[in-house]
């Protein structure tokens, strides 16, 4: 950041800067600033003024001021000073610097956190908000825009908060999210067992959701909680989703499809195709896509010619048993019986059938 | 027979003709394919399945192979049922459906069956086998039920938009679980009693050519089918079906080919029954 930019860099376009009454300001911010180190103190003296601001080539403004109190209770106000982050400006006046814009300024200090949150900080790289920035898309969320910069606080307290960080690029999702079982448990009732944006989508790491591989990741994902006996207990639950699921004809399918390595045009069905996915309801909510009178319609989604007939093929993740699905257990059972028993016996044949030939040799 | 002893090289009689021989190349090479393809779904869990799937191109390759052995299989099927009509309508050999020359079991199956057994346990002579044993019968019929079986329930899940119009959705998981376990069924049928019985019988260790070649030397017509023997030389007609000794380079071909479809369903066995185990 520049100061008395006009001075050093006499050409208008280039950076603007303000420069404050420094030192007449002193007083009134040591009463501000009690818990924050003297070293912030100091920057303190200039970057609690106001009206403190940087005119950018663009032409639009950026604040150089700090709220004092709001870092003070960041989870950074005793722990950091100024330069732990800004380590480019260690000197008064401060060296120049020239932003084109808003983005680029933010840009500049993309790789200040790192520097303690190095996990987080590779993490990031293999998401697909970093994919998009390496683009050139300069959209693409940094540290600071999910976490804030001076005030940053702990991102999941509470929880909901981080469904709402999300929310602010992410509206329709969020708004979808809000009405789905999920989201309305979690916003509505503060049940804190509801999943939030990024415990499907993790935080930093964050995939692409669009793609095959993270489609057939999906019956993973959702059976981290929905096999969970103690928490599916909790909701009156079954937790044999996954188990039936893998047993039908699309979990078959999906367990083959896992590890190509070519993109295949068209995957079997996961949970999220016939379920939903930020939308999700219920299963017992009458607008269920997976109700019985509107599962036909989820069907044909992928078999287009599909009848009323077809859905009946669903065994709706129930295990058969004589009660359920009565003609899959016992023909399950027969099988089960069956097939040991003829090649068991027909084995059997072929050792007598060998002790013959040894005996009488 | 004193005089055909002295001789050194054996006669040889002509036991299955090449439409035959043809058509079990076909059916054991769509049947090996068929079960190459079909066996990673019914254990879609196990690492050796998603292995396989993965090395022949995914699951759309495997259903690609799958169908297309299907096919094949089909017509295999289809061409021996005309064959068997052809013979028994056209040609008036009624004596396919019923008699000594017949797949159908006939009473005498049961008699010799219930002698192997007497045989078995060495309180019996060796029963006098005719042109099929009752154990080959017990192939043919457990590979033509399996085929109708598993190829019916195949078709259904195959077309299910078109059966799901008049048939109860239900019956698509009926069909998925006779088809897959049928199958589970045939192949280890195939690829151990067959194996067996046509190949690893100490008579025959380690295999029999004769489906290769179509031949069978004299020691062998007279040892193993003594009764189609009798007859044919009671009848008369065994110089009729005399042969030239197979070529040397078509029992070759039946060792190489034999021995890799062995290895193959010997493979296929383990694995499945691996899984099948630890299911």
């Amino acid at each position: 950041m520049t100061m008395d930019a006009q001075k050093h860099q006499p050409m208008g376009w280039l950076i603007g800067a303000v420069v404050g009454a420094l030192f007449l300001l002193l007083p009134a911010m040591l009463l501000a600033a009690e818990s924050v180190s003297p070293e912030v103190q100091f920057c303190l003296n200039c970057h609690s003024n106001k009206t403190l601001e940087l005119v950018l080539q663009s032409g639009e403004k950026r604040s150089l001021y700090v709220d004092v109190d709001s870092f003070a209770r960041s989870v950074h106000g005793d722990k950091l000073r100024c330069t732990d982050c800004h380590g480019d400006i260690s000197t008064f006046p401060h060296p120049t610097r020239s932003f084109k814009n808003l983005r680029q300024f933010t840009l500049a200090y993309y790789e200040s956190c790192k520097g303690c949150h190095f996990d987080n900080y590779t993490k990031s790289l293999d998401s697909v908000h970093y994919a998009i920035l390496s683009k050139g898309d300069l959209r693409a969320p940094l540290c600071v825009d999910c976490h804030g910069a001076h005030d940053v606080a702990p991102p999941a307290v509470p929880r909901s908060r981080v469904s709402r960080t999300c929310s602010r690029c992410h509206q329709e999702v969020y708004r979808r999210y809000a009405r789905s079982v999920h989201g309305k448990v979690l916003l509505q009732d503060g049940n804190v067992d509801a999943p939030v944006c990024a415990d499907c989508h993790r935080s930093h790491n964050i995939e692409d959701p669009r793609t095959v591989v993270f489609h057939l990741k999906t019956p993973e994902l959702c059976a981290r909680c929905h096999t969970d006996e103690k928490l599916m207990a909790k909701y009156g639950l079954s937790t044999n989703v996954l188990k039936t699921y893998l047993k039908d004809f699309h979990g078959m399918t999906a367990s083959l499809h896992k590890r190509e390595q070519i993109t295949p045009s068209a995957v079997t069905a996961v949970c999220t195709d016939c379920h939903g996915v930020h939308d999700i309801l219920a299963v017992k909510d009458p607008s269920s896509t997976v109700m019985k009178a509107n599962l036909v319609r989820v069907c044909q989604k992928c078999h287009a010619d599909a009848t009323e007939n077809f859905p009946a093929a669903w065994l709706s993740h129930y295990e058969p048993s004589p009660k359920r699905a009565p003609l899959v257990y016992y023909v399950k059972l027969f099988y089960q019986i069956f097939i040991p028993f003829v090649v068991l016996g027909l084995v059997l044949q072929i050792l007598l059938h060998i002790w013959r030939v040894v005996v009488n040799r | 027979m004193e005089r055909q002893s002295l001789d050194q090289t054996p006669r040889y009689y002509l036991r299955i003709n090449l439409y035959h021989r043809l058509l079990h190349g076909l059916l054991m090479a769509s049947f090996l394919g068929l079960a190459a393809t079909g066996m990673p779904l019914r254990f879609s869990q196990s690492t050796w399945a998603v292995e396989l799937a993965t090395a022949i191109g995914g699951f759309g390759a495997i259903l690609f192979f799958h169908k297309t052995f299907a096919f094949l299989l089909t017509l295999c099927f289809f061409l021996h049922i005309g064959a068997v009509f052809y013979l028994a309508f056209v040609r008036g050999e009624i004596g396919v459906f019923w008699g000594s020359a017949s797949m159908v079991p006939q009473p005498r199956d049961f008699i010799e069956m219930f002698q192997h057994f007497r045989w078995f346990f060495g309180i019996g002579p060796r029963p006098q086998f005719g042109r099929f044993a009752y154990w080959e019968k017990f192939d043919y019929w457990a590979v033509f039920w399996g085929m109708a079986i598993i190829g019916i329930t195949g078709y259904v899940m195959w077309f299910s938009s078109f059966f799901g119009r008049f048939l109860p959705g239900g019956l698509f998981n009926i069909a998925l679980l006779i088809h897959a376990d049928e199958a589970l069924l045939a192949v280890w049928f195939i690829f151990t009693i067959h194996f067996f019985n046509s190949h690893f019988r100490p008579e025959k260790f380690p295999m029999d050519l004769v489906i290769f070649t179509g031949k069978l030397s004299d020691r062998e017509l007279q040892e193993e089918r003594p009764a189609e023997y009798q007859s044919l030389v009671e009848e008369g007609s065994l110089e009729r079906i005399q042969a030239d000794p197979p070529p040397l380079w078509l029992r070759n071909l039946g060792r190489i080919i034999g021995f890799s479809v062995v290895a193959t369903g010997f493979l296929l066995f383990g694995l499945t029954l691996l899984a099948f185990l630890s299911e």
